[in-house]
């Protein structure tokens, strides 16, 4: 399982780093809460780290425009990212796999891995796409790989919006279809023992590895990041047993 | 009573002579590397074309991911031939579909 942090500046991707992140994935805060970074941005992550540190680019909740998205797509292919994330809400499935097929092509001939996303929270937002389709998604448009992520920044997280073996099935039917799978929005380090569980590709963390917990004024700091990698390692080489703790709580229940 | 260690995993079945002299030596996968896609998005392309029967061996880099493993197999009906924790990792060796060596 790899960890992903998401940084909106150089300073903050080599904290991220130092903190044993895998991934940083370069997004901008200020552009509709999960929007894209600048160029220059993602150029200079890039540039600062070796290959074997990925470097994906989110493009946030995309327009209903595949030209305009196949473009973005485009430029982060050209800024060298190991992948880019393109996500919807609003979009119904026939125009998100629309995008994500133009979005393939806009990619051959490059290394950079595109990457389906979905929110779990979409059903807040009137003609949200459900998110369980992004397996599907991923699998008609030949993405390589999922995420299911959050908008919403007010405290509920992924688990508040589709449970665990919900998500476990999810994870699994995305692994089985040749896909890296991911998981994201607001969480937090008592979220590590169901993600062991469900044991997604990639987790991904922002709020849980900045200062004050404050994804937004907060800056991510390099001990937070240790913190959350540890907590991973533990539950992935069954120092800490995730798997007889959620037994014990069946049994409870 | 058991020497073995209780944090050691059963041992399912010695690999057997598979992997001896006179037949090629079973296709790794190796699971432990920092990839994006994991150990079973690559066990169901490795095997997808593979006929009934055929087996390979495949480095799992933690306990969820061999648990994964393991209910993928069930599901898929293939056999876990081996599963034993070597330095650091789990190697299983797989056998498509269930069917034993030198079977249809």
């Amino acid at each position: 399982m790899m960890l992903m942090v998401s940084v909106q500046e150089l300073a903050e991707a080599r904290e991220a780093v130092k903190g044993r992140a895998d991934i940083v994935d370069v997004k901008n805060l200020q552009e509709a809460l999960v929007g894209s970074n600048f160029p220059p941005v993602v150029r200079e992550v890039r540039k600062a780290f070796p290959k074997k540190i990925h470097v994906s680019v989110t493009l946030g909740v995309v327009p209903n425009q595949p030209g305009t998205v196949a473009m973005a797509v485009y430029g982060a292919a050209m800024l060298k990212a190991t992948s880019v994330k393109v996500g919807f809400v609003q979009s119904d499935y026939r125009m998100a796999l629309d995008i994500l097929k133009e979005s393939r092509r806009a990619l051959e001939g490059s290394q950079t891995k595109l990457i389906a996303a979905t929110f779990a929270d979409s059903v807040l937002f009137p003609g949200g796409i459900d998110p369980k389709l992004v397996i599907k998604l991923g699998k008609e448009s030949k993405s390589d790989g999922v995420l299911i992520d959050t908008l919403t920044k007010d405290g509920r997280n992924l688990f508040d919006f589709i449970d665990e073996p919900t998500l476990k099935s999810l994870v699994l039917e995305g692994k089985e279809a040749g896909m890296s799978t991911a998981l994201s929005g607001h969480l937090k380090m008592s979220d590590m023992d169901a993600l062991a569980r469900i044991n997604p590709d990639i987790v991904g963390v922002r709020g849980a590895v900045c200062t004050n917990g404050d994804r937004y004024g907060g800056k991510v700091a390099a001990p937070a990041v240790e913190r959350i990698k540890q907590a991973l390692e533990q539950r992935l080489s069954g120092e800490i047993d995730v798997f007889s703790k959620a037994r014990g709580t069946a049994k409870a229940a | 009573m058991s020497s073995r260690r209780p944090a050691e995993p059963p041992k399912l079945r010695e690999p057997g002579p598979a992997e001896g002299a006179g037949e090629a030596p079973l296709r790794l996968i190796d699971g432990t590397k920092k990839e994006c896609k994991g150990v079973l998005a690559v066990l169901e392309t490795v095997l997808g074309p593979m006929p009934n029967g055929s087996r390979v061996r495949a480095w799992v880099a933690d306990v969820p991911s061999r648990i994964d493993v393991r209910a993928w197999a069930e599901r898929r009906g293939h056999r876990i031939d081996s599963d034993v924790r070597e330095d650091g990792h789990f190697e299983m060796v797989i056998v498509k579909g269930g069917v034993g060596r030198g079977q249809p």
